[in-house]
């Protein structure tokens, strides 16, 4: 999937970075958090950046983080600032256990402090309810766990699911918290059932791939394929640099072997930082 | 496994159907280990009643372990999402079968990415009538389900001997992937107006 390899590499550099929040859809920002290189991410926030993407809908991603589902529900490192709260409309998290939403350095907190009108959406993947023994995430979803998730939940505007099924599900047991653990506590989180799409042309893009002759991609509409474009182009941008770089080192004959991060940027804590 | 090999089992209509080998693959994850063994005793019986005829590929699968112990089978390593399509279509399949443990867990937390990623690769699925499978899949027409376990064996080995069955299914399901589950414009707009 070339087009997810150029972003995973786009996304590094400062200045592409930056130029993903300088820019403003006419109707709505949306921002996405965090998504892992995964199945289930592909579907939930990397195609929809390609996509979603129009003149009324400006989209931006954070960072793509290595496949690890483990570490996302329990360690999950939330990489933001003050600039893209202030941004984005929507901002996409992706599901953890971890607490988001309590206590006043949450990052809940700190985004309704910073831009009170920007909706939270937190993605549910799984129902961790009814998780069978053997799963991989039952020995980390423990009571605490639960009652973060919940609060994650309670405290969002929207919550994504994608199984009809479990919406259902969880707006019975909101209903149930509604009379124990959350009685008298107000929430405004709208349960949504988002459908898995899937784009042809972007998943199956050079898998009979044919280094003589690649084919472009071409998807449906312009602004997508501006998208992509502007990511391919930083991408070629970035490969031919540390092409350069490789070969200046072996000129000057260093002998060593550096590992070489395509762009400046590096994945670092950002310092929320409080609006003046 | 030999490219010769796998397009001389793929091709059900250019052989007779005495020469087709259906390849079923599974994808057997640590997510759903606990679903695909829940079928072992079942695909055991494929092994032995219908031998070389149905060859069974887990995919995602590492290949440590025991718990397959008794089952011939062949396996292919987890691969990243980025590597997963070409990998998916690599293995050339007759059909994906998607093991599913009837429970409050599987109806409440599956997706149907299975049925999707396979469609855009002509490949039929096989599944457990349950949700969401059956809102989305029309039984032999864009994809197979059956009731309960016991019929999933007869499913089997009915389709092992029906390559342009399979062949045909897999094209309706890939057709109807392609009409509604794609980023047109119409589909765009409805995940839009989640973001209201």
């Amino acid at each position: 999937m070339k087009s997810i390899i150029e972003l995973n590499r786009a996304i590094l550099d400062d200045e592409f970075y930056e130029s993903q929040f300088e820019e403003y859809g006419t109707d709505k920002n949306i921002l996405f958090l965090n998504p892992q290189l995964s199945g289930k991410q592909l579907y939930k926030s990397i195609l929809p950046f390609f996509y979603l993407h129009s003149e009324n809908t400006y989209v931006a991603i954070t960072n793509i983080n290595k496949y690890d589902p483990i570490k996302q529900l329990t360690d999950i490192q939330i990489n933001i600032s003050a600039k893209e709260i202030m941004w984005a409309d929507f901002i996409v998290i992706p599901f953890t256990a971890v607490d988001l939403s309590r206590g006043a350095d949450s990052l809940y907190t700190m985004i309704r402090q910073i831009n009170s009108k920007c909706k939270i959406a937190y993605c549910l993947d799984v129902n961790f309810y009814e998780l069978p023994k053997k799963h991989p995430f039952a020995s980390h979803i423990n009571s605490d766990a639960v009652a973060n998730i919940e609060s994650n939940i309670w405290n969002a505007d929207i919550c994504i699911v994608n199984n009809l099924a479990f919406r259902d599900y969880l707006m019975q047991k909101l209903n149930q918290l509604l009379e124990t653990t959350y009685k008298g506590i107000r929430t405004t989180v709208s349960i949504t059932c988002i459908p898995f799409l899937i784009d042809s042309k972007i998943v199956t893009e050079n898998v009979d791939y044919d280094v003589v002759n690649p084919e472009p991609v071409t998807p449906h509409s312009e602004e997508t394929k501006s998208k992509i474009d502007k990511v391919s182009d930083k991408a070629e941008e970035i490969k031919q640099k540390d092409i350069q770089d490789k070969k200046q080192e072996n000129k000057n004959g260093s002998g060593k072997t550096k590992q070489k991060t395509s762009g400046s940027r590096t994945a670092k804590v950002r310092q929320v930082r409080k609006r003046k | 496994m030999d490219q010769e090999q796998q397009k001389s089992d793929k091709s059900g209509s250019e052989n007779s159907i005495e020469d087709f080998v259906m390849r079923m693959g599974i994808i057997c994850t640590p997510y759903n280990i606990e679903d695909v063994l829940s079928y072992k005793n079942e695909l055991i019986r494929i092994n032995k009643e219908l031998g070389d005829r149905v060859k069974i590929i887990l995919f995602g699968y590492d290949g440590k372990g025991d718990e397959f112990e008794g089952l011939k089978y062949e396996y292919v390593k987890p691969v990243s999402i980025i590597h997963y399509f070409k990998q998916l279509k690599a293995l050339e399949l007759n059909l994906l079968f998607i093991p599913l443990i009837r429970s409050v867990y599987n109806a409440t937390s599956e997706n149907y990415n299975k049925f999707l990623e396979a469609g855009l690769f002509n490949v039929p699925v096989i599944a457990l009538k349950m949700y969401p499978y059956k809102q989305i899949i029309t039984d032999k027409m864009t994809g197979f389900l059956y009731n309960d376990k016991s019929e999933f064996f007869p499913n089997i080995e009915h389709l092992s001997k029906n390559p342009q069955l399979l062949q045909l299914v897999g094209e309706n399901a890939n057709t109807k992937i392609k009409d509604g589950f794609d980023y047109d414009q119409t589909n765009i707009e409805v995940i839009n107006q989640f973001f209201q």
